[in-house]
Formats: C-alpha cells, structure tokens, sequence
C-alpha cells in the first residue's frame, strides 16, 4: 500500500515513519499542502494522511485541489484523513467540507493511526484492503 | 506514555519532571528537543515583536506534535499558549514561556 503523508513538522514526519516501520505500506512524504499536491498528482496512493496547519498552502486547500484534479481526471476518491489537533465541532465539520474523507485528533497515538489506514485505504484498484 | 508534573499549572519548582516515552522513539528524542528549545527561541523572539501570529502557530505545533511523544504537560502548557496568543494576551504568555522553559530544563526521559 501506498501512503502520502503531508506533515510541515518533522518530528511528527518522523514519528508516522516510526508507526509504520513494520508494516508493508510504503510511505512518501510532503513537508507542505503544495508539495503534497504535486506528488499526488505525480504518483499512486491509496491513501493520504494530511496535516491542516502547515506553510506555504494549509490542508484545506490542498485537498481542494487534490478533490478537483480526481474529478478532472476522473479518478476515484482516494482517502484523504486530516491530521489536526482542533476538535471543535466546526473544525471537524470544516475537514469534511473541504473534501477530506475523516480526520484523526492529534496528539497521534499509534493505534488510532493504524486503525484509520486499515479502515479506509483501498488499494490502485479501487478494492478495500482486507482488515 | 505520561508525565507526572506538580498539581499547580503555575509551578515552576525544581524538581524533575518524569516522562514515560515509548522506546521506539528514544532515537527521535534528541532532535524532538532540539526542535523545541527552537521553538522556545522563536517564541521568545516573537513575544518581544509582539508577534501573536507566530506565537499561535508554533505553540499549535508544539502542542499537538509533544503530546504524541508523550510530553503531555508541554501539551497542557503549549496549549495555554496557543490561547493566549489568539487573545493577544502578551502577559499570560510571557508567564507561559517561562514555565515551558522551565519545563524543558527539568524534563527527564524514561523509555518503557
């Protein structure tokens, strides 16, 4: 499988590595909404964990676009979960607005992880993942 | 993972503070801190500019990024942090910065 991880800070880049690091998931990484766009578009995911505060273009625009370029290009949906430490009704209300599928509430606990990209990654195509 | 602080939120005793962090992180421990007494300094430098903006964003990240490791009362603090930044509340934070500083001096780290 194969995961994008869009994260501005490197601790928390370096800690999703560490989540994963036995597993057989193949994890790109993006350091802003923009550069995250660019190796969307560029490659193959079935599924993109995505931070909403970062610099040079947040969250919410990047999964704009992201949701504009699949619908132009035809794809399927690709699961899109936010990353956030807002857990204000209208903070999550605002994730699924802009396009993301679900979020996970940060601090980021390993299990929690786990579980979402077991729950919603399909695979290139288009099959859910046996759980 | 956790970490046993003194009861008041305003304590900036002495002694040690005790956090449990899994082991597999004990090779990204050094650059965490590193990458935290950073944002002390930028934090430092951005309350001098009354630079609130700043502030906010980097106790956001802090908050969110030191919980996830296990430093839960550096969450608790960046936290207050965080808002007192949206409330332009340059005394509160300043009181803030000193107990995190404070807090990252005195932290000590036990892997389990």
């Amino acid at each position: 499988m194969n995961i994008l991880l869009v994260e501005d800070m490197e601790d928390n880049r370096f800690l999703i590595s560490v989540f994963l690091k036995a597993l057989p998931y193949r994890l790109d990484l993006a350091e802003h909404g923009a550069a995250g766009v660019e190796k969307f578009q560029s490659g193959q995911y079935d599924l993109v964990l995505m931070d909403i505060q970062m610099p040079v273009m947040d969250g919410y625009e990047a999964v704009r676009l992201i949701r504009q370029w699949e619908e132009t290009h035809h794809r399927r949906a690709t699961p899109i979960i936010a990353l956030t430490g807002n857990t204000r009704e209208e903070d999550v209300e605002k994730t699924r607005a802009a396009g993301f599928t679900a979020h996970v509430t940060k601090p980021l606990k390993k299990n929690i992880i786990l579980e979402t990209i077991q729950r919603y990654a399909v695979n290139s195509s288009g099959q859910e993942l046996a759980s | 993972m956790s970490d046993t602080m003194p009861a008041s939120s305003s304590d900036c005793g002495a002694g040690p503070v005790v956090v449990l962090v899994d082991s597999a992180f004990e090779p990204l421990i050094p650059k965490f801190m590193a990458n935290r007494n950073k944002e002390m300094t930028t934090m430092s430098e951005a309350i001098a500019k009354s630079d609130f903006e700043t502030i906010r964003q980097v106790a956001h990240g802090m908050k969110g990024v030191s919980g996830s490791y296990g430093f839960h009362g550096m969450t608790t603090i960046a936290g207050r942090v965080e808002d007192a930044a949206k409330a332009a509340d340059e005394a509160s934070i300043r009181q803030d910065l000193v107990e995190l500083k404070s807090y990252l001096a005195r932290v000590e780290i036990t892997y389990e």
